[in-house]
């Protein structure tokens, strides 16, 4: 934003290693809206001010006020921040600075989100969104999530192979480094031998569906980008696997899975999101999931796809 | 007694994980990270083809809009 512009008309709530929002940023400088980037680990860099009227910004020699906000692009959760003074208390600090974020942006709730923010939350959780995918009749795979290792193995006796995914999301970042758990394939000589002991955490275990190829569809308001993902490898499963090559193309889905699509969209109050589906070799198209914080930066890079315009038309339009 | 999550058994270290951001200055104003030189590091990704992104600070911006995140979350 520039200096002499301190009432931002959208705020883009994030991280700031989030670089979708730096590529969002450059296209957004050609509409000189003004805008304001905050990040959530910037909190000890920031002097933040909140008095049930308004907010204001301070960091060094500019100042921004949000009295004149009318949207909100929201990306990250305010879950990253620096660490605590005095280390113990970290974790109780960084629930006061959620909370603080949270209550904040909710009180901005004139403002247009996309996506608002607890709707992203409630979007997110994996067995929901199966449910309601079921609801509105999507085909979706056979599934059983439970920390009983009875259970699971006799699920998977009973499918052809299965494959086992993260409830929450796969990316871990610990002092020891960062680590990924992307969907994989439960192969037979894997199968639980203990039975008699629970499974600390429930695991969601699903068929394996045959797969003719990998469908992303980035929809965004009323506009939907769906790409379809070749992999060059056929065994792995997940194609958001960063080492595995990808062939990509825009494809066409049907209007009633369209249709679908804006259904789900709606039941989870979303604007934006990313859904994945297998298109499996007899032409059906089976719901994986949905992505509310999707990323689609390279999707734009590989294929020419204006996401960021429609999100931008969204923001200011 | 309990035993361990099978999902731990597909952990997999993300080895171009790196920040790789020590050579690169975050603007509060923009909202942009710049290089040396004070223009935006996004840029220069514009303007490239993937075969030339080999700088690590790129490849991390590739890294970080890429397939592997997609949640408003993330652990810490």
């Amino acid at each position: 934003m520039n200096a002499q512009c301190s009432k931002p008309h959208v705020l883009l709530v994030t991280n700031k290693d989030d670089f979708a929002v730096d590529f969002l940023i450059y296209r957004l400088k050609d509409t000189s809206v003004p805008y304001f980037r905050l990040n959530s680990d910037n909190i000890t860099d920031l002097g933040i001010t909140y008095d049930l009227h308004d907010t204001t910004i301070k960091c060094q020699n500019f100042r921004v006020s949000l009295c004149a906000l009318r949207s909100v692009y929201f990306r990250r959760a305010p879950t990253v921040f620096p660490e605590s003074i005095i280390k113990n208390d970290t974790p109780f600090i960084n629930r006061e600075r959620r909370d603080f974020f949270e209550g904040l942006y909710l009180s901005y709730n004139r403002a247009k989100w996309i996506n608002p923010i607890f709707a992203t939350y409630i979007a997110e959780r994996k067995l929901y969104q199966l449910f309601l995918a079921k609801k509105i009749g999507f085909n979706i795979p056979k599934t059983i999530v439970s920390n009983d290792p009875m259970n699971v193995n006799e699920f998977m006796k009973e499918q052809e192979a299965s494959i086992i995914k993260p409830i929450s999301h796969g990316l871990q970042i610990s002092n020891e480094g960062v680590f990924s758990i992307y969907t994989s394939e439960i192969k037979d000589t894997q199968r639980f031998a203990n039975s008699d002991e629970l499974f600390e955490a429930p695991v969601l275990v699903q068929e394996r569906i045959s797969n003719y190829r990998d469908i992303r569809v980035t929809v965004v308001g009323h506009r939907i980008f769906p790409v379809e993902i070749e992999k060059e490898d056929d065994i792995e499963v997940d194609w958001r696997k960063p080492d595995i090559k990808k062939i990509y193309k825009r494809h066409k889905l049907p209007s009633e899975l369209e249709n679908k699509i804006y259904s789900l969209q709606k039941e989870l109050n979303l604007i934006y999101s990313a859904v994945d589906f297998i298109l499996t070799p007899n032409g059906e198209y089976i719901f994986l999931e949905t992505n509310p914080a999707g990323e689609w930066v390279w999707l734009e890079r590989e294929l020419g796809l204006d996401i960021s315009g429609q999100i931008i038309d969204e923001l200011i339009g | 007694m309990n035993q361990t999550s099978p999902l731990m058994q597909f952990k997999k270290r993300e080895d171009n994980a790196c920040p790789g951001l020590e050579s690169v200055n975050y603007n509060h104003i923009t909202g942009l990270w710049e290089d040396e030189n004070e223009a935006p590091l996004i840029s220069t990704y514009f303007t490239i083809d993937r075969a030339q992104r080999s700088d690590l600070r790129l490849r991390t911006i590739i890294t970080e809009s890429g397939e592997g995140i997609d949640r408003s979350e993330r652990s810490v």
